[in-house]
């Protein structure tokens, strides 16, 4: 049971980690990048490729998010740019991409799945049984990039800067805010933490060009049912949808754990439509 | 002569193609203040807007202390040393009054320490609320942050619209007199888009009438003070 909730937590943790770099995202630029899942997937690919070619897991940790944060600045110049004031089309635009991203991944390096070695494979002692100390480095690595989070939108003047861009973006720019380099470092910053949540799971699960949407899709649940108002909504959605799907899983089937999540999510989205955390109404 | 902190020449600016501003002509000089003044409707709003780079202009030429503004991002515009505070003043009103005034700067420089005083010594209210969220002050308090976060960057033209729009008189009188003597010691060049005359009296010093989009006529202050009429039956529907 303990095992269970560590896992559960592993999974939350995992969860808000994606579900944070789209949330950034879709705040500052309003914008709903359907591929950030590929964004994770690539960032699973920098690491399993890193280690094929002798580099280490240190090296393709740190190499993914970099990598995802310059291919983040591509996107953001090369296709967001040109389809902000179009919300639609920026749903298209990314979904498009998503395939995109998929098919090039098949194309280089086949559809088959790989596999990327975690960096120490013991177990520690918890409780009088052994727990995998990778999955504990997985948490430990969430919880400080989520901090890190929290700390650079509430701690920073360039938090600060980006939470008035999300507050009133005509209004910040009138007062010489350049809200053009913010969409940009804001698009790549949420780039590179899709691409290191990519790294970090990617020894603890298959790396195959599908692995994207696993996460893809319940982080837009944890947004959706905690709320888009506020950073800790994340959280809360996170917790909500993760530990929910963890506990039944375990309980009963993967597969009722699916439907209960998703009717979850209808309802809680039914009854606070701003979600669990409900930011305040904004303009 | 020197050149003007603001320039405008024929501009053409409006909505989705439409003309609020008509062939527009205005220059205002450094340390000028002018009131720009107006029924509702007639272009005021759209004007400070088009000037900020928020409204786009099809024709003519806005210019700031000489450089030409055409396509500027608003921000850019706002780097050229133009301050604005908007109609409803779009404070930020979740954050605190520091907060609010950091904003101000930071598009700008780095803010240093004590980069705010200037400004909290013109309206000291503000001075004993910094930790205060923007969103719970009165009207009056909401204004004079409005106008104390344009001023922190130091702006070489503020653009000011209805700034009297819900405040109080005694208010509104100390503010424009705040504002005058800061622009008269700091060489600061104002526009004030208002209805309300007295303000426009206390604190300009020429005052130009604005109707369908164009400036039909600018009058001395000091012609405006021997015939009010001047103005008000501009202003009488």
């Amino acid at each position: 049971m303990l095992f269970a909730a560590l896992d559960g937590l592993n999974y939350v943790l995992v969860i808000a980690l994606v579900a944070m770099g789209l949330v950034v995202v879709f705040g500052l630029m309003n914008v709903i990048n359907m591929a950030h899942g590929e964004l994770f997937l690539l960032g699973a690919y920098t690491l399993s490729i890193t280690e094929m070619l002798g580099g280490s897991f240190w090296l393709g940790l740190i190499l993914a998010p970099l990598l995802l944060a310059v291919v983040g600045l591509a996107i953001e110049e090369l296709v967001v740019r040109h389809v902000y004031h179009r919300f639609l089309d920026t749903i298209l635009a990314t979904w498009g991409l998503s395939i995109a991203i998929k098919q090039a991944v098949v194309l280089a390096f086949g559809p088959q799945s790989r596999t990327a070695s975690p960096p120490f494979d013991f177990a520690v002692e918890i409780f009088g049984a052994p727990y995998p100390a990778y999955r504990l480095f997985v948490m430990a690595v969430s919880v400080a990039v989520i901090a890190g989070t929290f700390l650079l939108f509430f701690r920073t003047r360039f938090g600060l800067t980006a939470r008035a861009v999300i507050a009133n973006r005509r209004m910040a720019s009138c007062l010489g805010i350049d809200t053009r380099r913010l969409d940009r470092l804001t698009f790549a910053f949420g780039a590179a933490l899709a691409g290191l949540a990519g790294a970090v799971m990617a020894p603890l699960m298959s790396v195959d060009p599908q692995m994207g949407l696993g996460f893809l899709v319940p982080a837009f649940l944890a947004i959706l049912v905690g709320g888009t108002g506020h950073l800790a909504g994340v959280l809360a959605g996170s917790v909500l949808v993760g530990g929910t799907d963890t506990v039944i899983a375990r309980l009963w089937s993967p597969v009722v754990a699916q439907i209960v999540v998703f009717t979850l999510a209808i309802v809680v989205i039914r009854l606070f439509p701003r979600g669990v955390v409900g930011g305040r109404e904004r303009r | 002569m020197t050149t003007p902190a603001l320039a405008i020449d024929d501009l053409v600016a409006g909505y989705g193609g439409s003309r609020v501003l008509d062939g527009l002509d205005l220059a205002v000089a450094a340390g000028e203040v002018v009131g720009l003044m107006g029924r509702n409707g007639m272009g005021k709003s759209t004007l400070m807007r088009a000037v900020m780079g928020v409204v786009p202009r099809t024709a003519g030429r806005v210019t700031v202390a000489g450089r030409d503004t055409a396509g500027l991002a608003p921000f850019t515009i706002a780097r050229l040393g133009v301050a604005f505070v908007p109609q409803g003043r779009d404070l930020f009103a979740d954050f605190t009054v520091m907060e609010n005034l950091e904003l101000g700067v930071l598009g700008h420089e780095r803010p240093r320490p004590g980069f705010a005083d200037p400004v909290l010594a013109l309206f000291p209210i503000l001075m004993e609320r910094l930790g205060q969220k923007a969103g719970t002050f009165s009207g009056g308090q909401q204004q004079q942050l409005a106008i104390a976060r344009a001023l922190v960057s130091r702006p070489r033209l503020l653009l000011l619209d209805e700034p009297s729009e819900g405040i109080q008189p005694s208010i509104v009188a100390e503010i424009a007199e705040r504002l005058a003597a800061h622009a008269a010691e700091t060489g600061l060049a104002i526009l004030i888009a208002e209805q309300n005359l007295d303000m426009v009296m206390r604190m300009a010093g020429r005052c130009a009438m604005i109707e369908n989009g164009r400036i039909t006529a600018d009058y001395p202050m000091a012609a405006v003070r021997a015939a009010p009429d001047l103005v008000t039956r501009h202003l009488a529907l």
